[in-house]
């Protein structure tokens, strides 16, 4: 019997770059990448959106929590994130939304909370991550092209951990027999 | 019901993106598409490409060759391909099965029958968990 399982996908955007990760629930990574869109052409975004989507089919969509308090995404960012989520509604994917500080203190059980330390996290997770893994930046210095892609592999771990598919999916049967 | 009325091309086999994976697997090894390439005998990685897209449909020898290097059965490296073959084959079983049942019942086309609806409620067991 070849059941395929449903996958989860997580989304980070970030100035001019997109970083997705897509796994399996057991643990199993099926793509993982970074995609600049300079100038912030929507089609780009799409174009790739459209391929993750139907090619994958998942059944999970994480993105960063717009709505948190300790989120420090711009406005472009944010409406940027609404679009994904919109297109992802479209297709009927379940889009459930991270904090990016929480995941953080999640990722990083012993140390301290911050973008470094849960890029370690993620790369001890998945082995195959630890080669995207950004260097130790100066405080003068911008984040690696590489730390959008962490920090979506980052939401795609978590996920798995607290077993959102899951809740979701029981979310959505309640959903059905209430209507 | 004339068997000569089914034919291989009735049934579209590939639609354009069958999801399969390959990629998943080369990435974890760290191989790129052109060294791949070269493992299955091509100068390029457009035969990979076209592969890990699901535009292309692997030949046999591909599918062992990627059975070998990854311990992956073709059924569970190309799911999407194995559920096309399962609904295609019941698709084409189903009226056969109609056919042995005008024919005159002898020992021989009952043994066929039976054999025909297992396999058939095999495939509907498995074509009922695709998602």
């Amino acid at each position: 019997m070849t059941t395929r399982p449903p996958c989860i996908l997580g989304i980070a955007v970030s100035d001019k770059r997109l970083g997705y990760c897509v796994l399996e629930p057991q643990g199993f990574l099926l793509d993982w990448g970074v995609k600049d869109f300079p100038n912030r052409k929507i089609k780009t975004i799409e174009k790739l959106l459209a391929h993750l989507f139907i090619f994958y089919r998942p059944k999970l969509l994480i993105l960063e929590d717009v709505a948190h308090k300790t989120c420090r995404l711009s406005n472009q960012n944010t409406q940027m994130i609404k679009k994904i989520e919109k297109l992802a509604t479209i297709r009927l994917i379940i889009v459930q939304a991270l904090s990016w500080s929480e995941t953080k203190v999640h990722l990083c059980s012993n140390k301290a909370p911050n973008s470094v330390n849960a890029a370690k996290a993620v790369g001890s997770t998945y082995p195959v991550l630890r080669d995207r893994m950004p260097p130790a930046r100066k405080t003068w210095q911008g984040e690696h092209r590489n730390m959008v892609l962490l920090k979506a592999s980052a939401f795609v771990s978590i996920s798995t951990r607290l077993r959102l598919v899951y809740c979701e999916d029981i979310r959505n049967h309640i959903k059905t027999f209430c209507l | 019901m004339q068997l000569g009325q089914f034919s291989f091309a009735q049934v579209q086999l590939t639609p354009p993106q069958m999801f399969n994976y390959i990629k998943a697997h080369r990435r974890n090894w760290g191989l790129t598409q052109k060294e791949l390439g070269y493992i299955l005998g091509f100068d390029n990685n457009v035969r990979i490409c076209q592969l890990e897209l699901g535009k292309k449909t692997p030949t046999f020898s591909e599918a062992i060759i990627f059975e070998l290097l990854f311990d992956k059965a073709p059924s569970r490296m190309f799911p999407d391909i194995y559920h096309e073959t399962t609904e295609m084959l019941n698709q084409r079983l189903e009226p056969l099965e109609d056919y042995f049942n005008e024919q005159k019942q002898t020992q021989h086309t009952q043994t066929i029958k039976r054999r025909l609806h297992e396999v058939r409620k095999e495939l509907t067991q498995i074509n009922s968990h695709r998602i």
